[in-house]
């Protein structure tokens, strides 16, 4: 039998996963599911106006980085706690099929059950703001004005009135690529910390940014002629004879500097969460 | 089955494994005792491939533990003593867990759960530590494992669990299993084991078959003053003096394994000398 991958022992290794975690699992979606729904209640209550498609997009984003981190920060927390631990190292699979397996329940499983929790709770919630909202409406200074009730926010979708920062084309698809990139480092973080594994990884996480911040600010900028400065990190503004002039990466480069700060990122961090697994000790 | 070379192991400044040897084979039960913090239950998750060697090398069934592969922890099965089972259903256990050993025996495992007499609770967690660990110890034996290791397995066994506990083990060795069984209660053990495995200080201390050491050691109840004063080790009962002795006639005798086990433990040179003549 291949020690490296096996599907059907693989199957085993995701049937058993799913049979151990079910409640957590189902407990942690019920509260997503209170988290969005107490977020609605409360704009609703508060500003007395349908749900913006913008606002439930901003409401998807922020859940999805927060709940996907914190889940993917606990996906290797079993092997944190010596009983537990003991009992998943032991599993009769291997390495890979074990990360496999937390792979498929923390990033695919818990992105389509996410986004489906998400709409179960949208839908009702703006179609009820649009209700009361409509009502409210009749008795408002601004019963003149014609009501309009809001739509459902596709977040697949690049439209300009769906995403909360309309002027930054391809938003969502730059969100998408970002979270799976941010939720691959809490993975690994997950593996690599005994203990507080979000709190830390958020820590290291910052302290990533803080020393690109550096780099770009200080080294880079350090590096360029007088009155020049950063407009992105593939452009410069640079002022020269009282005109300002706008100095850009050829486009290949720009989009291999793209290319390379996202998906390699995400593949770094996977590759490495395997190793730090196949040398857990307990 | 089990080789163990030149172990060396610490928990940071804490020396736990010295240069430690033991070579173990199919169709014995070990008993592996010591005091507390003396590497017991290091040693049996070293065999695991739960720890790795700092020096030294482990070979078990032929693997290197460490690289914890498929084959190899099919034929393995650890009770730790602090375990952990799902909250699930007995069948639901079986469903999910038992299809990773191919050697499962499904009515091996009723049996135990019969014998262990293991009633009522509909999911692992409404039931007692002690009937958890009567699982968990039947489900290690229905794997039919080639290599069993139990850390303390009568931790929270009830007495009659105990002796029940004794008998199943006494029944699932065959020629083919090797059974570790680590223990500080040593009394538990008694009349299960083959061989006598005492670590101390990071090292074997003392390691001899019972055969052996009821040939070569007499354990008895004793009130003569002389025989006392010759024994190897004697402490002062209510019933007298229970000593272990020199056994140059050959006299047949019952281990007493908690006496052995002082009497190692308080001079294991002397008790030593008895085997090399």
């Amino acid at each position: 039998m291949n020690q490296v991958f096996d599907l059907q022992r693989w199957l085993l290794v995701v049937s058993e996963h799913g049979s151990r975690n079910r409640k957590r699992y189902l407990l942690s979606l019920m509260a997503v599911a209170g988290l969005i729904a107490g977020f609605y209640s409360f704009y609703i209550l508060a500003s007395r106006r349908p749900i913006p498609p913008f606002l439930q997009s901003l409401n998807y984003f922020i859940g999805l980085y927060f709940s996907g981190c914190l889940f993917a920060s606990m996906l290797f927390d079993d092997l944190n706690h010596g009983p537990k631990g003991i009992s998943a190292l032991l599993i009769p699979a291997s390495h890979f099929e074990k990360m496999l397996c937390l792979l498929l329940y923390g990033i695919i499983i818990f992105f389509i059950f996410y986004t489906l929790v998400f709409y179960l709770v949208d839908i009702p919630m703006v179609s009820l703001s649009n209700a009361w909202g409509a009502q409210w409406h009749k008795t408002s200074s601004e019963a003149s004005l014609p009501f309009s009730p809001s739509g459902i926010t596709n977040v697949f979708s690049s439209r300009e009135e769906m995403m909360p920062l309309p002027f930054i084309e391809n938003l969502n698809v730059y969100l998408f690529q970002a979270f799976f990139v941010v939720q691959s480092a809490y993975i690994l973080g997950s593996v690599y910390f005994r203990k507080f594994s979000f709190i830390k990884t958020t820590i290291s996480l910052f302290a990533l940014f803080f020393f690109l911040f550096l780099y770009f600010e200080i080294f880079l900028s350090g590096m360029m002629p007088p009155n020049s400065w950063y407009y992105s990190l593939t452009s410069w503004l640079v002022h020269h004879n009282q005109t300002t002039e706008y100095v850009l990466l050829p486009g290949w480069a720009d989009e291999l500097f793209y290319f390379v700060l996202g998906y390699p990122f995400a593949f770094i961090f996977l590759a490495a969460t395997y190793f730090r697994l196949k040398e857990k000790q307990i | 089955m089990v080789s163990v070379s030149n172990l060396h192991f610490s928990y940071g400044q804490k020396n736990v494994f010295n240069g430690l040897n033991l070579s173990l084979e199919a169709g014995y039960i070990y008993g592996l005792l010591g005091r507390n913090g003396t590497g017991k239950s290091t040693l049996l998750r070293s065999m695991a491939g739960l720890l790795f060697p700092q020096k030294g090398t482990i070979e078990v069934l032929g693997f290197n533990p460490a690289l914890r592969k498929p084959d190899f922890l099919q034929q393995l099965f650890l009770v730790p003593e602090e375990f952990y089972l799902p909250d699930i259903s007995l069948e639901k256990l079986l469903k999910y867990q038992a299809a990773f050993y191919p050697k499962f025996n499904y009515r091996q495992f009723e049996k135990y759960i019969h014998e262990f007499e293991i009633l009522g609770a509909n999911t692992l967690q409404e039931m007692s530590y002690g009937q958890k660990k009567k699982v968990l110890i039947s489900f290690c034996l229905a794997t039919n494992a080639a290599l069993m290791l139990l850390d303390e397995p009568t931790n929270g066994l009830d007495i009659v669990s105990k002796s029940q506990f004794r008998k199943i083990i006494a029944g699932a060795l065959d020629e083919n299993k090797c059974i570790i069984i680590s223990t500080h209660q040593v009394k538990d053990l008694e009349s299960l084991i083959d061989r006598v495995s005492v670590i101390d200080e990071g090292k074997i201390l003392f390691d001899q078959t019972v055969d052996f050491i009821t040939k070569r050691l007499l354990f008895k109840i004793s009130f003569d003053a002389y025989e006392v004063a010759q024994s190897l080790y004697s402490e002062s009962s209510l019933r007298g003096h229970a000593i272990v002795r020199n056994n140059p006639e050959g006299e047949e005798g019952k281990l007493d394994l908690e006496l052995l086990y002082k009497a190692i433990i308080t001079n294991h040179h002397l008790i030593e000398s008895a085997f090399k003549a």
